[in-house]
């Protein structure tokens, strides 16, 4: 039967990224394009897209106007109305300081979401530079940065997160972030490099290496381009899973500290509570639930979508 | 293969060394004085002080305090004391039949429901159970240990009221809710893993040459297409058992489980790096052993693989 | 599929009274793709007799591989389907049999070789347990007398030292090795129809010629029907009693391997061998057949091969020619099959010289 399957081989275009070295870059603009645009083709016809899309718009606006979706002042507590259920008044109930637990929940999103996007973007940076290096230079170079890599990966983020954060006197957004990043960048760095080696060796390359391109212009040209998919969607993921690591660190109680609003204080807080009070784990945790869920969605599906070997 | 043992083991020198090297330094080079930390708010005599100092070997550069410390494990399996002059050992002692027995009931829940799920998922290739799969296999690996625990705490402690919250007095039922929580992730990713792998193990030839040799469904998917597809599904188990350490730390917290990850927060709070570095190194320990199993294991059922 | 071509009486060979090994009738197998019906076999037919070797002989893409797994009853349904006709194994249609009976004759009576053995044979089985499983499930036998039947018949088969080998696992064995250790389990429970797919194609040429001598001499042996698929007309020649040419799922001409490389009665088989090289044929040059077959989802009205055929008049494109006998025992599916037979058939057409297209002969510039 694999016969039947013949007539659309020979449909498939030969090689869509050979392209010459100094060809001008109209050409390569035509083709990412079109890589792009066969990209957003499939993303449109992912429902988890589209749901994890709804998801994304929705909290990132919460974290950027969060006076959209509440009149009420997080900061505003009266202890006479302290551990309300949930009413028309204050939908989500009210706290044990007697605030208003929705605007507070609205308000939360802002530094889940911060950390999750510093986090990300500066293990990007480190992954993308990294990777390359190790990944186009390989031998020495290579070997330092794998093994630097290997050791660092082999430290649990929580336990290295844990004892860093426990010494610190004060800890904000950027001392959260700072540690997330200093533990977690080598899972994305590996990523990068497998993907920079796969490309490395393709025939492209070595055909630009032939008609004499130096190496800045082969791995801002041929490399980065080709290698970037795959840590790209996994950025996506990433942002996610540091989300939930951010709830988890303030849960712990190392994380962000009170007067901060954050689902992870939120978490910690009404965690001794969760017998009498529950309304106040549940929200908090279905919004972190629901904003991880949609960056690692939204992560899976950039992925399959850029990946061109996962044609469904 | 006896050879390939000993290499391996021999391997396992340096990386313990380095990882309880790295744990250490990041116990003990933090700035902070754990004798300060211990003493609290009450008045301490320098004598005292330095008595502890001298016992904790805390005047002396840092590498000459890593090595006193690791040669009292390997000479007499000494993990150093706490400040209250606790051996470390006797705490790994209390603290490990809990971590043990979550690990445990956490192994065979994501075991059976993964393999299973992925099996059956595969089977019955887009008919509903698979979808069932697909849709709630995307939900437990996407949401975060965290919010899985709290959602099962609720749901099946609070409502359903079916299992304890928290604690460890109701015997097996007590770690039901732990380690489905901690099973979560893994199950998902393993039921993925094992559809996808039976799906191809069973469009693959080596199974149509089963078909063709006239073998009943049932026996050429047991025997011919299972077999292939799990190979994968052991190497994850593996990795995942071998990486239970986070894991066990938020757990036991959420759930209140007295055992080691409860007691590698607790004492990163009270700054008693033995402690922790004690029983960090006891899970490096682990790491390493039961990666060399797995590789074992998976030269086993993979003849393919050669121990060079 | 109205234009289906009856044999009856007209299969080279066939003996009024005696239902002969194999007889597929009228044979239709579809496929559903994405690109819409792909019809992989299109009214097939043949008959296999016992002790008697029919090569199946034709470029990818024209169904001799479905029509194989089609036989064995191990085609992926769906997206595999089959609309119509009847396989008959000495009388009885496979088709209409309930699985289980099926799959009693499965690797019992009728087995097959498949081409690629690496593949094919279970990775992370000791290839004497691969063999010996045919004992166990359908003979019933012992672990340890299945095992002893194993090593005979990779012995058989002319594996050295077979008893140490039989617990090797195939990534240990030669590619000829593995081929062998395939035909083994084939013919381990001395099936009257083996089913060859292609079975030297992944070897190396040397070893190509021991295994086609093997798989001859095994099947005088036991006197098995056995059907060749394969795509190398060099192959054919010293095995097969009979050629069934086949394009776009269905055969084109059949008859006994003398009169095919004789006096082919079919335009296809014509340029087939027209594109072997020939240690008789100095300086001449070699004429592939030009363009590619046609797409199994849109075949051309007419006869299929027309867009390629040197002699495609009008009729060609517009009605179906029916498998009719052009001599004794040779049958070909052309309307000029006398002429074609004959020599004497008009080229209407010639390739053109890019190779991509054929050019009318009248619209040529006399010359």
């Amino acid at each position: 039967m694999s016969e039947t399957h013949r007539p659309e081989a020979r449909v498939e275009p030969i090689d869509s990224t050979i392209e010459p070295a100094g060809e001008p870059a109209k050409n390569k603009k035509v083709e990412e394009a079109s890589l792009l645009a066969d990209a957003w083709r499939s993303l449109r016809k992912n429902p988890w897209f589209i749901i994890s899309a709804v998801l994304l718009v929705l909290f990132l606006s919460m974290a950027i106007f969060p006076q959209l979706f509440t009149n009420n002042d997080p900061r505003e507590c009266l202890l006479g109305r302290s551990r309300q259920a949930p009413s028309a008044e204050h939908w989500f109930g009210t706290d044990i300081q007697g605030c208003d637990y929705y605007s507070r929940v609205i308000y939360g999103a802002r530094n889940s979401i911060a950390v999750g996007f510093i986090v990300a973007i500066g293990t990007f940076i480190i992954a993308v530079l990294l990777g390359l290096v190790a990944g186009y230079f390989g031998s020495w170079v290579d070997a330092v940065i794998s093994r630097f890599t290997d050791m660092v990966f082999a430290v649990p983020y929580i336990l290295g997160a844990l004892v860093f954060l426990n010494v610190l006197e004060s800890r904000g957004v950027r001392e959260v972030a700072f540690v997330l990043i200093v533990f977690m960048w080598p899972t994305m760095t590996r990523l990068m490099r497998g993907s920079v080696i796969s490309v490395v060796n393709s025939e492209f390359v070595l055909a630009a290496r032939a008609l004499g391109a130096g190496p800045i212009t082969i791995m801002r040209r041929h490399i980065l381009p080709n290698s970037l998919g795959p840590v790209i969607g996994y950025a996506t993921v990433f942002t996610g899973i540091i989300i939930g690591a951010e709830a988890t660190l303030t849960f712990l109680g190392v994380g962000l500290q009170l007067p901060a609003i954050s689902w992870g204080l939120q978490l910690s807080d009404a965690q001794p509570f969760l017998q009498t009070v529950p309304h106040l784990l549940l929200f908090p945790v279905i919004f972190v639930g629901l904003t991880v869920f949609a960056f690692m969605t939204m992560g899976d599906a950039i992925r399959d979508a850029l990946d061109p070997k996962s044609k469904k | 293969m006896t050879r390939y043992i000993i290499r391996r083991l021999l391997q396992f020198i340096p990386v313990i060394l380095i990882s309880t090297l790295i744990v250490y330094a990041l116990v003990f080079a933090i700035p902070g004085d754990p004798i300060r930390a211990l003493a609290g708010d009450r008045p301490m005599s320098d004598a005292v002080r330095e008595t502890l100092r001298e016992q904790y070997n805390l005047d002396d550069p840092f590498l000459i305090q890593y090595f006193k410390y690791i040669w009292g494990i390997v000479t007499a399996l000494d993990f150093g004391s706490t400040f209250n002059g606790r051996p470390v050992t006797d705490i790994i002692e209390q603290r490990l039949p809990v971590t043990a027995t979550l690990a445990l009931v956490t192994l065979v829940i994501q075991t059976l429901m993964g393999i299973i799920a992925g099996i059956l998922a595969a089977l019955y290739r887009d008919r509903f159970f698979d979808r069932f799969v697909q849709v709630s296999t995307v939900a437990m690996v996407a949401l975060p240990t965290l919010v899985i625990g709290f959602l099962l705490q609720l749901i099946f402690g609070l409502n359903l009221g079916w299992f304890p919250i928290a604690g460890v007095n109701n015997g097996v039922s007590s770690y039901i809710l732990p380690a489905l929580t901690m099973a979560a992730v893994s199950t998902g990713i393993l039921a993925r893993l094992v559809r996808s792998e039976l799906l191809d193990s069973l469009k693959s030839d080596y199974v149509r040459t089963a078909t063709a040799k006239g073998m009943k469904r049932s026996r050429v998917i047991t025997r011919h297409g299972l077999r292939n597809s799990l190979i994968p599904a052991v190497t994850f188990i593996g990795a995942d058992l071998a990486s239970m350490l986070g894991g066990s730390i938020i757990v036991e917290t959420i759930f209140n489980l007295p055992g080691l990850g409860q007691q590698v927060f607790a004492s990163i709070q009270g700054q008693e790096g033995t402690v922790v570095v004690g029983i960090v190194t006891l899970f490096v320990l682990f790491f390493v052993v039961i990666n060399l199993i797995v590789d074992l294991l998976y030269g086993l059922l993979d003849p393919r693989i050669r121990y060079e | 599929m109205t234009e289906s071509q009856t044999s009856t009486g007209l299969t080279p060979g066939t003996r009024p009274g005696d239902a002969p090994l194999l007889e597929v009738k009228d044979l239709q197998v579809e496929f559903r793709t994405k690109a819409g019906v792909a019809k992989a076999i299109n009214g097939l037919n043949f008959t296999l007799h016992a002790g008697e070797t029919l090569a199946i002989l034709g470029e990818s893409g024209s169904g001799k591989s479905v029509t194989a797994q089609t036989i064995m009853g191990i085609l992926d349904m769906p997206p595999g389907k089959i609309a119509g006709g009847e396989i008959r194994y000495r009388g009885e249609d496979l088709l209409s049999m309930p699985e289980e009976s099926r799959r009693r004759l499965r690797g019992v009576k009728i087995a097959m070789i498949f081409q690629d053995a690496l593949s094919s044979l279970n990775p992370v089985l000791p290839v004497g347990w691969q063999i010996a499983e045919m004992f166990r499930v359908h003979r019933g036998l012992k672990r340890k007398e299945a095992k002893v039947k194993a090593v005979e018949m990779m012995q058989r088969v002319g594996i050295p030292g077979a008893e140490e080998r039989a617990g090797d696992f195939p990534h240990q064995f030669s590619g000829g090795m593995r081929q062998r250790i395939m035909i083994a389990m084939a013919i381990a429970l001395d099936p009257d129809v083996l089913i060859a797919d292609e079975p030297t194609t992944a070897l190396d040429v040397t070893v190509q010629a021991q295994v086609m001598r093997l798989l001859k001499d095994l099947q005088t042996e036991f006197n098995m029907g056995l059907i060749l698929i394969t795509h190398d007309l060099g192959v054919v020649a010293d095995v097969a009693d009979k050629i069934a040419v086949m394009y776009s799922g269905r055969v084109m001409e059949a008859a006994d391997v003398y009169e095919i490389y004789g006096k082919p009665g079919h335009p296809y088989t014509q340029g087939l061998l027209n594109s072997i090289p020939r240690i008789d044929d100095e300086g001449g040059r070699l004429r592939a057949i030009s363009g590619l077959p046609p797409s199994l989802t849109d075949m051309p009205p007419g006869c299929p091969f027309n867009p390629r055929c040197e002699f495609a008049t009008d009729r060609c494109r517009t009605e179906r020619p029916e498998l009719r006998p052009v001599a004794d025992g040779h049958l070909s599916a052309c309307h000029y099959a006398e002429d074609v037979y004959a020599g004497t058939a008009t080229r209407t057409r010639r390739p053109s010289p890019t190779g991509a297209g054929m050019i009318d002969v009248s619209e040529e510039a006399p010359q």
